[in-house]
């Protein structure tokens, strides 16, 4: 059977097609079966209306706070101001940008506040750590979560423990950016206590969060949806 | 697709509203919100069933929008249908917020966790497909409104308008893929 018209898979959504032919069809075919679920959804939404929607006008402030808010986007912040040493950046890089960060506080030293550039820790030091707390219902598992710099390279410290047993699952480290929820795989968990390397080109401003996976066996190297524990990693 | 250069959600003024917000024209986001927060507060207001997150929910919207105002582009979509894809999202956000909150809530107090069913996207559906009817030609409103608000059968309608059944069935299935082009285009990615 050829595709049915748009009009007919319109009818079909609303109940309105009695055709076993064409239900035949549009149960094997996936573009058909899409468009009668589009439609679906459009009457789904349609289920809600009662009547006309009044449409209502916001009260006053909400304007003002949205110019508020974009006009601090506008003005100079001290922190934005004066180039800083991102905390994950390894020493090399705090020194040779040192005297960038010199010549550019002359302008602004007036509103500085927050003191000279710290000293370069000595390796190996632990640069950023968080506590990992269970996440997905009936989870158990807690630990900890520490970035840790050697040699100038970085590593993820992941302890965990109250994970259970693998069966036909393994348990995995991501990082991630709870802004997108944009995910990075780190690795695999060995036991309860793995360390892992954080390539260079992961910038840890943004992939602030851990997260801890339950993966089933089954050769999708996405994301099971099921998070054991989550952290924030916070710089130390 | 449908003909967006003529409508309540649209008319000619919409793209070149659209084409002034791309470029950085703050005049042009102090026009967008003249035209369209009511459109977006509303939804706000049904979704979130609370005025002041509302408030908030409208702030953010037209911040997020202004702040992204690059990634517009008026020649993809009208600037209204951008807004109410933005809003959806930030409702997606709160909603998800709102759960994570309730499921730390209940494993502290050990209660049955309760699930009040929160399901922004068919609010804001509804909230276009209600402006999106108002761009439907006439009769084929009429027997929408009809088909949507009476709860009218297709043979019902047909007897009350004296048009014939086969008529009033060709308009309500024409009537909601035209509402459907509406609503989608609300709800593509970014």
């Amino acid at each position: 059977m050829s595709h049915p018209d748009q009009e007919t898979l319109v009818g079909l959504a609303l109940g309105d097609e009695h055709d076993t032919a064409l239900a035949a069809h549009v149960q094997d075919c996936p573009d058909c079966r899409g468009e009668v679920d589009r439609t679906r959804t459009l009457l789904a939404g349609a289920d809600q209306l009662t009547g006309g929607v009044e449409l209502e006008r916001p009260p006053d402030h909400v304007w003002e706070a949205v110019r508020q808010e974009l006009a601090a986007d506008d003005r100079p912040r001290p922190v934005a101001a004066r180039p800083r040493r991102p905390w994950w950046q390894p020493a090399a890089a705090a020194v040779a940008g040192l005297a960038v960060g010199v010549a550019a506080t002359i302008g602004v030293a007036a509103t500085n506040d927050d003191g000279p550039t710290p000293v370069p820790k000595p390796d190996p030091t632990t640069v950023a750590r968080g506590d990992v707390t269970p996440f997905s219902a009936g989870s158990t598992t807690t630990g900890t979560a520490q970035v840790v710099r050697r040699d100038g390279a970085r590593t993820l410290d992941v302890d965990l423990s109250g994970t259970p047993a693998p069966r036909d699952d393994y348990v995995q480290t991501w990082l991630f950016d709870p802004k997108t929820n944009e995910m990075i795989a780190i690795g695999v968990m060995d036991g309860d206590s793995s360390s892992f390397p954080i390539p260079a080109s992961v910038d840890l401003d943004t992939y602030t969060s851990v997260d801890i996976s339950l993966e089933p066996l089954d050769g999708n190297p996405a994301h099971s949806a099921t998070s054991l524990a989550r952290g924030e990693l916070r710089p130390s | 697709m449908v003909d967006w250069s003529d409508g309540a959600l649209t008319d000619e003024s919409t793209y070149a509203v659209g084409k002034r917000f791309c470029s950085g024209d703050e005049s042009a986001l102090a026009e967008a919100y003249e035209r369209w927060s009511p459109l977006v507060y509303t939804i706000a207001v049904r979704a979130t069933t609370d005025r002041s997150m509302a408030d908030d929910v409208a702030q953010q919207v037209f911040v997020k929008a202004w702040r992204s105002h690059e990634q517009f582009d008026p020649d993809r979509r009208p600037l209204p249908a951008w807004l109410v894809g933005i809003t959806r999202h930030v409702l997606a956000d709160l909603a998800q917020q709102r759960d994570r909150e309730r499921r730390l809530t209940d494993r502290l107090a050990r209660q049955h966790p309760e699930a009040p069913v929160h399901e922004p996207d068919s609010v804001v559906d509804a909230v276009v497909i209600s402006e999106g009817l108002a761009q439907v030609e006439q009769p084929r409103r009429h027997i929408l409104e009809l088909a949507f608000f009476s709860g009218l059968t297709h043979a019902q309608i047909s007897h009350r308008l004296e048009l014939p059944l086969g008529t009033v069935k060709s308009h309500i299935r024409r009537g909601l893929l035209q509402l459907r082009d509406v609503v989608e285009v609300t709800d593509e990615p970014s």
